[in-house]
């Protein structure tokens, strides 16, 4: 009787530890289990008929399926020879200052030009055209966040909260206090087809973050914003466009729904001072430049962050607490736009940047202020509001890139 | 579909570590090393990211032993963000230095092909990328594995019976 070799007996035991061999990804690695050979069996059969002689074999021959124990102990002991020449400590630095480093690097070395064949060159102009040319049409439906626009969700989130939950979505029903400090931020802010310029509420430009404030006067005197605020829009109304119902896109939802428990949002507790003070901003410059990507990337230092699978409308830089800033208007299935806003703040003890993401249309017969949910992750800051359910919106959030 | 950097970088960040450390011996350079290798695929979009970034280690590690003078000036460690790091004990520490100094004795005694081979799989490779990287044909992978290992574990344990028979 032949035996099986012991290069044979290695990529079998490699087979069962990372799978099939040939095109597949790489599995997670696993300890190499100590099984008896003929248990080891059930699990080779995931590649059908690969191991089958192998398997007769072992079955009917004890002194293979000894050697095969002697194998199996050199695998085990070579992987762990090798964990011991590992680093005892490695530190991993965030990703975004990876490509902090890249962006500053690239800007720094001289541009290659690169060559490009003809229809690459026209379709590359026609497509800047066309990245212009919305924007630029685009201005004209949007209300450009202006100081006044900003400057209240500031003042609103500036006021220390005494939690802030970043996973937990606000309704109507259960609010936070750092959801009802955004939400107190209604239709002015979001709304585009709410307000013109003259609708916008005057802006108390909050110059210094205010002192510490009780939460039960906080939660008092938040709610007579909001009611103040709400009246006013009432009293505006009838000479506003009317605003379009919420159009809660199904499909898009249920999508965002299959996604959100998939998403993995990290659920920090962040200090509520440090959000407070990266939101704090006094001074808002909103001449907003329509820009390429590749020029806003360059604009921010950073990698421009959009929801992936929604389709680009514009893209303009501008200036935000003298930081470089970035807008993004993006198209929801259901005809409604997105804006992100993105930016670098200087603050050293602030995350590296922020995302702002603002749902247009409000809809004031539903919700006269969307759900809004707040999100620390990976060094930066994402405030959502949209007229969609809580899970869609912590999905949206997720897809954020 | 753009490779989704971010993701990779999570997921591969310590394998390369741990791979380029093999090569280099020392912590601090294998993550110099492995911070421009990401830096370095950031414009790209391979089929393959971990392939893609592995070649660009192996490089820069052969560039790394080749150079007669370390250039740093490129190549700045990023301070990474304080995390719950665990106080290390001198004690442990200098074991830990002791058995990887061992373990890199026994490494320096395979060709350099095991070494590759062996130190591909350690990362995660299957054994169509390891045959592509190390320039290898498939079937030749399980062969060399088994050499690679066998003379790991036994160089190993003849170092260590030499330094027992030294003290």
């Amino acid at each position: 009787m032949s035996h099986i070799d012991e290069s044979r007996m290695h990529e079998y035991l490699d087979a069962l530890e990372r799978g099939p061999f040939f095109g597949d990804n790489v599995a997670p690695r696993q300890e190499p289990m100590a099984l008896h050979p003929l248990e080891s069996l059930s699990t080779a059969r995931r590649e059908a008929g690969r191991w089958e002689a192998l398997e007769r074999h072992l079955a009917e021959c004890a002194e293979c399926r000894e050697r095969l124990e002697e194998v199996r102990v050199v695998r085990q002991r070579a992987a762990g020879l090798l964990r011991d020449a590992a680093p005892a400590q490695i530190s991993m630095p965030l990703f975004a200052e990876i490509e902090t480093r890249h962006h500053a690097r690239t800007r720094r070395a001289p541009r290659r030009m690169v060559t490009m064949n003809r229809l690459a060159a026209v379709g590359w102009a026609a497509t800047l055209v066309l990245a212009v040319g919305i924007g630029w049409l685009a201005r004209g439906s949007f209300e450009f966040r202006q100081t006044q626009e900003l400057a209240p969700i500031a003042t609103r989130v500036s006021e220390p909260t005494a939690e802030l939950d970043v996973v937990g979505t606000s309704d109507e029903t259960a609010p936070t206090s750092v959801t009802e400090s955004v939400r107190a931020e209604p239709a002015t802010a979001g709304g585009r087809g709410t307000a013109g310029p003259g609708g916008v509420a005057e802006g108390q430009v909050a110059a210094t973050p205010p002192p510490e404030i009780p939460a039960d006067t906080r939660a008092r005197r938040l709610a007579e914003e909001e009611a103040a605020e709400r009246e006013q829009l009432a009293k505006a109304a009838p000479t506003e466009p009317p605003t379009r119902p919420v159009a809660v896109d199904a499909a898009f939802e249920q999508e965002a729904r299959r996604d959100a428990p998939a998403a993995g949002l990290a659920a920090q507790v962040a200090d509520a001072d440090v959000v407070s003070r990266q939101l704090n901003r006094a001074a808002v410059e909103a001449s907003w430049r329509p820009a390429t990507r590749s020029e806003a990337a360059a604009h921010l230092g950073d990698s421009v962050r959009t929801v992936a699978g929604l389709t680009i409308d514009s893209i303009a830089v501008g200036e935000i607490n003298g930081s470089p800033a970035a807008r993004i208007v993006q198209a929801l299935p259901s005809g409604q736009s997105v804006e992100i806003v993105q930016w670098r703040s200087d603050d050293p003890d602030a995350p590296l940047w922020r995302t702002e993401v603002f749902a247009d249309r409000v809809a004031a017969e539903v919700t006269p202020t969307p759900p809004t949910t707040v999100v620390l992750r990976d060094g930066y800051v994402l405030i959502l509001r949209a007229p969609i359910e809580a899970d869609s919106l912590e999905a949206l959030a997720a897809r954020i890139r | 579909m753009r490779v989704d950097w971010s993701a990779v970088y999570r997921e591969m960040y310590e394998d390369l570590v741990r791979f380029l450390h093999r090569k280099v011996w020392d912590a601090d350079r294998a993550q110099d090393l492995a911070q421009e290798a990401f830096m370095r695929a950031l414009d790209h979009d391979p089929d393959n990211p971990r392939a893609f970034l592995f070649t660009i280690a192996n490089n820069l590690a052969r560039d790394e032993a080749r150079a007669a003078v370390r250039q740093r000036h490129h190549l700045t460690l990023i301070k990474a963000e304080t995390q719950d790091r665990a106080v290390v004990d001198p004690t442990q520490e200098m074991e830990h230095e002791q058995r990887m100094a061992a373990v890199r004795r026994a490494l320096d005694q395979l060709s350099e092909r095991d070494r590759e081979v062996l130190l591909l799989w350690d990362a995660g490779f299957n054994y169509e990328e390891i045959a592509e990287q190390a320039g290898l044909a498939v079937k030749a992978v399980g062969t060399t594995l088994s050499r690679a290992r066998r003379r790991l574990v036994e160089a190993h344990e003849a170092l260590e019976d030499r330094d027992v028979a030294h003290r």
